[in-house]
């Protein structure tokens, strides 16, 4: 993940920041750019009823999409601190976050569970 | 504590205790019209503890006492099923309050309801480690629980039941979720009105270059660097909408 750039400039989210974050944010924004485009040109390409030769160029049209502009490198991540993993995906929030914010009362309706 | 005084307070009017007897003291023009008829002087006061109104023989108006009762209801007259209301909450303090108050809401509406029954509770669990690292033998375990009540409006117009909502949702306690659900009727004759609309082409109509991405597909196909690769034939499959194409494309091979 070195060598990441930002070719085009990036809204910043308004939750925790750190650099993780905000490169996923701005895969985000490039996916959602890009999105009509690479489903216009995946249509073409599994279109059966165009030639054969038309489809190839819609392919490689995707293969030579920009950077960071696919829908697959998207990955949630902990709104309170930038993990990963252990994600909690009703809340957006990683599992020590939660329990943290759970205990603080801060979570509606969370509760200490016992049955 | 307001049960406690609200128990006091039932005592204390024990001569009052059935609801067919308010019925009966309720006045069955409204109050404006009333005193617009003058059939009552219009002369406001406030009463005072020792003081008590003849009709109800208490300190309060009818419909301040009948907030120490539980909520009436009218009778339905057709059982039509015309809505019903659910609320949601974490906790059933706030649920419980709203629906008396929908109930109350509907009796001056004229609108007959149910009572206030509950759906099953949802219960969303979740167990995640203590630590912040490693330890994982050690968990802890959370819960949600939301609660539901449901009410069935019966006999009313449209227009009563969007009121009744508004309502509802312009007085609703915090962290109450109201959800709706109406139902609409259709004449006898709807079956024959269903099977003359012609349905393949209302989805055609709706398909209708409404999609961007069928938009952008148009577009990429007549640029110079597809079009050199299609021939006449394909060049009109281009030209119309993506869902046609296949048909054109049998004619074509026919």
């Amino acid at each position: 993940m070195g060598g990441f750039r930002f070719p085009v400039k990036v809204k910043l989210p308004s939750s925790y920041l750190n650099s993780r974050i905000i490169r996923d944010h701005f895969k985000r924004q490039q996916a959602a750019e890009h999105e009509v485009t690479i489903q216009a040109l995946k249509y073409i390409a599994r279109n059966t009823a165009l030639p054969a030769k038309a489809r190839l160029e819609a392919q490689l049209q995707l293969a030579t999409m920009p950077n960071y502009t696919r829908m697959n490198a998207i990955k949630d991540r902990c709104v309170e601190s930038g993990h990963s993993k252990g994600i909690i995906k009703a809340f957006r929030l990683h599992r020590y976050q939660f329990r943290e914010k759970a205990l603080a009362g801060e979570l509606p309706g969370v509760q200490k569970g016992s049955w | 504590m307001f049960k406690k005084f609200l128990c006091q307070r039932v005592v204390s009017f024990r001569s009052l205790s059935s609801s067919s007897r308010i019925l009966n003291i309720l006045p069955k023009s409204s109050p404006i019209e009333i005193v617009k008829q003058k059939e009552v002087e219009y002369n406001p006061k406030i009463l005072s503890k020792d003081e008590v109104l003849e009709t109800t023989k208490t300190p309060f108006p009818i419909n301040v006492e009948l907030n120490y009762y539980s909520p009436l209801r009218h009778e339905k007259r057709y059982g039509d099923l015309v809505a019903e209301i659910q609320f949601r909450a974490f906790d059933h303090e706030n649920l419980d309050f709203l629906g008396d108050f929908a109930q109350r809401a509907a009796y001056y509406l004229d609108i007959p309801v149910s009572g206030v029954f509950p759906l099953p509770t949802r219960r969303e669990r979740w167990t995640v480690i203590r630590a912040p690292f490693v330890h994982a033998k050690s968990k802890e375990n959370f819960l949600r629980l939301t609660h539901k009540r449901v009410i069935k409006a019966y006999d009313a117009t449209p227009e009563v039941i969007d009121l009744w909502v508004s309502y509802l949702a312009k007085h609703s306690n915090a962290g109450v979720g109201i959800k709706v659900i109406t139902y609409h009727r259709e004449s006898e004759n709807y079956h024959e009105e269903l099977s003359k609309t012609d349905f393949k082409q209302l989805v055609e109509e709706n398909r209708k270059g409404t999609s961007e991405v069928s938009k952008r597909v148009q577009e990429l196909l007549s640029d110079p660097i597809f079009k050199k690769y299609l021939g006449k034939d394909e060049e009109k499959i281009a030209s119309v909408k993506p869902n046609e194409r296949k048909e054109i494309k049998e004619e074509i091979q026919q």
